[in-house]
């Protein structure tokens, strides 16, 4: 990997974990589910919407912005392992029917958001 | 004060999600799902652990080394390639590997 791409995933990552951060630390402790939701949600959208306006990976436009915008700021904003501990913790203390609801929906929701966000991208953006 | 620490925690986990998916090109996306796992495992095992270095290693390091944006896009990406099946599999191995770590990180330490 070239090191110009490794600077823009670091600069992405840095900026994309820190609006978590903000995030969940804005929000109240009963909230933090839902705007992990919503951040997993908009990630999704945002590189769904990347890929279907041709800046993808393996494509010329990708060059610079995948690395910073996908990789990056995307990978850092979204979080699967906060997903899992939440799930896991819910079936952990048999509040199943919670933790399942939070898969199910997270799963929906989240490729909902990239596929709808691709197709967007890929009419606009020809 | 913290957040430049979280900041810089994020940027190394991205850094290593990216080194650890680069130049992979197998069908399955593995890079993904390693990470994934690792870090669901990780941050299981950190939820015995409170303070501000707990903070910075599980939302700055481990929330950055996870990604949902991926996981989203590399299943979208599969569907539209007519890989039903492929999806289907990389989904269930996903979300009960990354929960079944997680649950084993929380029980090592609960």
């Amino acid at each position: 990997m070239p090191l110009r791409h490794l600077l823009l995933i670091a600069v992405g990552g840095a900026v994309g974990t820190s609006v978590r951060w903000l995030t969940t630390d804005l929000s109240a402790a009963e909230h933090h589910v839902t705007a992990i939701l919503i951040l997993n949600v908009i990630g999704s959208a945002l590189v769904g919407l990347m890929a279907g306006a041709g800046f993808g990976p393996g494509t010329v436009r990708s060059n610079l912005v995948w690395p910073l915008v996908a990789i990056g700021f995307s990978g850092g904003l979204t979080t699967y392992a906060t997903f899992a501990v939440q799930v896991a913790s819910r079936l952990d203390t048999d509040r199943t029917t919670a933790g399942l609801s939070l898969s199910f929906v997270t799963v929906v929701a989240t490729l909902f958001a990239a596929g709808t966000a691709f197709s967007f991208g890929r009419s606009r953006f020809p | 004060m913290i957040i430049v620490f979280i900041a810089l925690a994020g940027a190394a986990g991205a850094c290593v999600r990216g080194l650890i998916g680069h130049g992979m090109s197998a069908r399955l996306p593995w890079g993904t799902l390693v990470v994934n796992l690792l870090a669901s495992f990780g941050l299981g095992l950190a939820t015995a652990w409170d303070g501000p270095t707990a903070t910075i290693a599980s939302i700055g390091a481990l929330g950055a080394l996870s990604t949902w944006s991926s996981l989203a896009y590399e299943l979208d990406a599969m569907v539209r390639r007519h890989e039903g099946q492929l999806a289907a599999a990389y989904l269930l191995i996903s979300i009960t590997g990354g929960i079944g770590m997680a649950w084993l990180g929380i029980r090592l330490v609960g």
